[in-house]
């Protein structure tokens, strides 16, 4: 027969594990309107730098930025995760780490070099076990992200994207004095999880390098992205997005040849050097939107995760104390049948 | 009187200002320039500079401090983009002194080719600006 006393500290145990994780869940919904707060306050900066970067690609041809430019061959993809420090948030973190993963080998099997970016302790961690040390990586800010970090690691991709082709990549592979070296970059794809509302997150992949100029006018809408089914494999993802950039620049197209007739923005010192300050800015913007959105996202995922944990244990509780209220009912029936024969046989003396 | 327009100062993190002004100037990397109502489309590349808002034509007019960025008017708006923006009164020289001291010893910590260290350098310019104004 179990042990009234063991199942008694249980219950107990299973109590202040519910109540622990009952705090959790309302730390995490207060952090979340915190987080919505600061996205709300980041959108007049992007709104306002889209509508400079859409006037300017739909007027002048600008097309010849090397931001701008796709390179010819792709030798190497930087790869940016954006995962949290902390876990106790469900599935959050091994989504957008699996998702990136899967990417990255899909890549290598095609003969791609891949670098990371990570920002969280999780990422790091993850792609360190895996010997894939990232190149880059920030850590203890992912529940509160600063633009500062946006801003190094985009002038990081911008530097590297932009480097000479002469760069020699089999110093690449000669790891230890490479380290510290910008790569060049061929393309910059971020990985992170969208907060679509309180309750839900998106896992999204976003190509950051070369800019896609004819997305600028759909970025607010989330278009640009590309969402990341359970099943859906990451290459099939890109090919979508191709298709979706083709559609888009012949829809551009049309725009761009309404746009030269009506009234175009005039450029000081001129649209290359306005591009040249532009561009790297809007890559920044990007990075710090994801970096807010998967901080505001972290905090629903674990409020979530919270929620169901304090459900889970609600429900062990009630198992538990009828297990209890079944063995001291056992007990006492045994003791009365005890007595109750006891008497039985004294009677029978 | 001249004839108000709408003038927003943003950055990244937050709305600065917002408001209807009467006059704009912002440091150009040209030479400074001055909005007015009806402008013409314009845009432009901005220097770390003062730039300084006049709700009133007569009035001394606001000052912000801003680390450079883009300036973009359109007919009845003005809006600045910059990458960091002050309100020149509201420049505490502690907290400046406080992150120079820091931007600097993070500088000495990184190699001279660290990704890092081109963020720092920025940093601590504008902080020495900031100082800069303050006289």
């Amino acid at each position: 027969m179990p042990d009234l006393k063991a199942i008694r500290k249980r219950i107990a145990s299973v109590e202040s594990m519910q109540q622990i994780t009952k705090t959790m869940e309302m730390v995490a919904t207060a952090k979340i309107r915190h987080a919505t707060e600061r996205i709300v306050k980041a959108t007049p900066y992007s709104e306002a730098m889209l509508e400079v970067l859409d006037s300017i690609s739909s007027g002048a041809s600008s097309a010849d930025h090397p931001l701008l430019q796709e390179h010819e061959e792709i030798k190497n993809i930087l790869v940016i995760v954006i995962t949290s420090d902390r876990g106790l948030a469900g599935g959050f973190n091994s989504n957008v780490l699996r998702a990136a993963e899967q990417y990255v080998m899909a890549r290598q099997a095609e003969g791609v070099h891949c670098e990371v970016i990570t920002t969280g302790k999780k990422g790091l961690a993850y792609f360190r076990y895996r010997k894939l040390e990232p190149v880059l990586e920030f850590h203890d800010m992912s529940a509160d992200p600063q633009i500062s970090h946006a801003r190094q690691i985009g002038s990081y991709c911008v530097a590297a994207y932009t480097k000479p082709l002469n760069d020699d990549l089999t110093e690449v592979s000669a790891e230890v004095e490479g380290r510290d070296l910008i790569h060049r970059a061929d393309q910059v794809v971020l990985f992170y999880n969208h907060c679509k509302n309180v309750a839900d997150q998106v896992l999204l992949q976003e190509q950051i390098l070369p800019v896609n100029q004819y997305l600028f006018g759909k970025y607010a809408d989330g278009e640009g992205s590309e969402k990341i089914d359970g099943d859906q494999s990451a290459i099939a993802a890109v090919h979508d997005t191709k298709e979706k950039v083709e559609q888009a620049q012949a829809a551009a197209a049309d725009i761009s040849s309404a746009a030269e007739l009506s009234g175009a923005f005039e450029y000081e010192p001129g649209v290359a050097e306005v591009l040249d300050e532009l561009l790297p800015s809007y890559v920044q913007t990007r990075l710090y939107h994801a970096l807010l959105d998967s901080a505001a996202g972290e905090q629903g995922a674990r409020r979530k995760a919270m929620k169901a944990a304090s459900d889970n244990a609600s429900d062990m509780i009630t198992t538990l104390e009828r297990v209890y209220n079944s063995v001291r009912q056992g007990a006492i029936t045994t003791e009365i049948t005890e007595i109750v024969g006891g008497a039985a046989a004294l009677e029978d003396n | 009187m001249a004839s108000k327009f709408d003038c927003k100062i943003v950055t990244p993190e937050e709305m600065i200002y917002d408001s209807q002004v009467e006059l704009v100037s912002a440091p150009g990397l040209e030479g400074d320039y001055g909005f007015m109502n009806s402008a013409a489309p314009y845009v432009s590349v901005l220097r770390m500079g003062t730039m300084t808002v006049h709700e009133d034509e007569h009035d001394q007019g606001r000052q912000f401090a801003i680390a450079g960025g883009y300036v973009e008017a359109d007919g009845d708006k003005v809006v600045v983009l910059a990458a960091q923006a002050l309100d020149t009164s509201t420049i505490d020289r502690d907290a400046c002194n406080q992150e120079l001291t820091d931007c600097k010893d993070k500088l000495a910590a990184l190699a001279a080719d660290d990704p890092k260290a081109a963020y720092y350098q920025r940093q601590s310019k504008w902080q020495e600006y900031l100082l800069s104004r303050l006289g």
